[in-house]
């Protein structure tokens, strides 16, 4: 993958790339502008899932994969 | 060192396992068909079981139609005296509860060929429980659509799933597809691209990690190794190509037309 934003942002919401080019123009860096860029992204996507089914929400959601079963013997 | 569902067909009949701290009896007669490609270790996976059963039961084990020149120079010395070669086709003669080792069933028992050992298979399955006492067969195969269904219609079974590609799965059985497919998933679980330390047993529903014995490796004697791990390899050439024609099978020019065809 090429550098730019991540795809599920690019996808999401234009707003997250135009704040992202005006904060970049500006010149202005730091822990606190992270902070902003990434709430306008989770803003972004919850909005964009928002009108998904309810499988596609659910895909999204950290979880743990299952352990494989294995057979434990002496 | 198996799983439940594979150890209580390995056991002579009433042999007692512990499964998580409890004693269950072995039933000890059924099928265990193991399927993967080729080379993907089903028959040293068969071997690592029939050392199991060589080591803790008193059955005999029969190598069907396998090369005299593989019984004589491929065994280990803890198996003289305890393996013979015995065709399938004659399983009527043999009156002890024998574990068989079946192998590339696809060629020899294959489902076209109907007329031949098709229905030897079709006729022995559901009675496998009553010769000599009970006996259990393991056959390898590439792909169960390859082999006759009435092998599974009547008895128990314990399938062995090890890998198999993706394009292949495509041709495998509807009622079979599944649990091959199941397979794979849980294989790549732990291991890749070819598994082959590892196999799934589809009815404990578990991944089993397979000790190969140490007779089967290549380092330390890469001759009794390739005698064991392909057999087929060292039949004669007559017998050879017999088993490519299907011996004894109906192959008519008209008939090998009409399986070709796509209806």
């Amino acid at each position: 993958m090429g550098e730019g934003v991540p795809l599920h942002v690019a996808i999401s919401n234009k707003r997250s790339i135009t704040l992202r080019n005006k904060l970049k123009r500006l010149g202005l860096e730091g822990n606190h502008i992270d902070d902003l860029i990434s709430l306008v992204d989770e803003i972004g996507i919850m909005n964009t899932l928002q009108n998904q089914p309810i499988g596609v929400r659910f895909s999204t959601v950290k979880s743990k994969s299952a352990k494989p079963n294995i057979w434990k013997y002496d | 060192m198996f799983p439940p569902a594979i150890t209580n067909l390995l056991l002579k009949e009433g042999q007692r396992f512990e499964v998580n701290g409890k004693f269950r009896t072995a039933l000890g007669t059924g099928v265990i068909p193991v399927i993967g490609v080729s080379r993907s270790g089903k028959t040293s996976a068969s071997y690592s079981m029939l050392d199991y059963v060589i080591k803790f039961t008193n059955r005999p084990v029969i190598l069907d139609s396998f090369p005299k020149k593989v019984i004589e120079e491929g065994i280990p010395d803890h198996w003289k005296g305890r393996v013979s070669n015995t065709k399938f086709a004659d399983i009527a003669t043999v009156n002890e509860p024998a574990v068989w080792l079946v192998d590339d069933t696809g060629v020899g028992f294959n489902s076209r060929d109907w007329n031949s050992n098709g229905r030897i298979l079709a006729r022995t399955a559901g009675i496998l429980s009553h010769f000599g006492g009970g006996m259990t067969v393991i056959f390898t195969t590439q792909s169960l659509s390859g082999v006759d269904v009435s092998f599974f219609r009547y008895t128990n079974l314990a399938p062995v799933i090890r890998y198999v590609d993706n394009d292949v799965l495509r041709f495998e059985r509807p009622e079979w597809r599944d649990i091959v497919e199941e397979g794979q998933y849980e294989l790549q679980k732990v291991s890749n691209p070819r598994h082959l330390d590892w196999l799934y047993s589809s009815k404990d529903k578990m991944l089993v990690k397979v000790y190969f014995p140490s007779w089967l490796d290549k380092k330390n004697n890469p001759i009794i190794a390739d005698l064991m791990s392909r057999p087929m390899r060292y039949h004669t050439l007559q017998d050879k190509l017999l088993m490519v024609s299907g011996k004894g099978g109906k192959s008519s020019k008209e008939r090998k037309d009409k399986e070709n065809m796509i209806e």
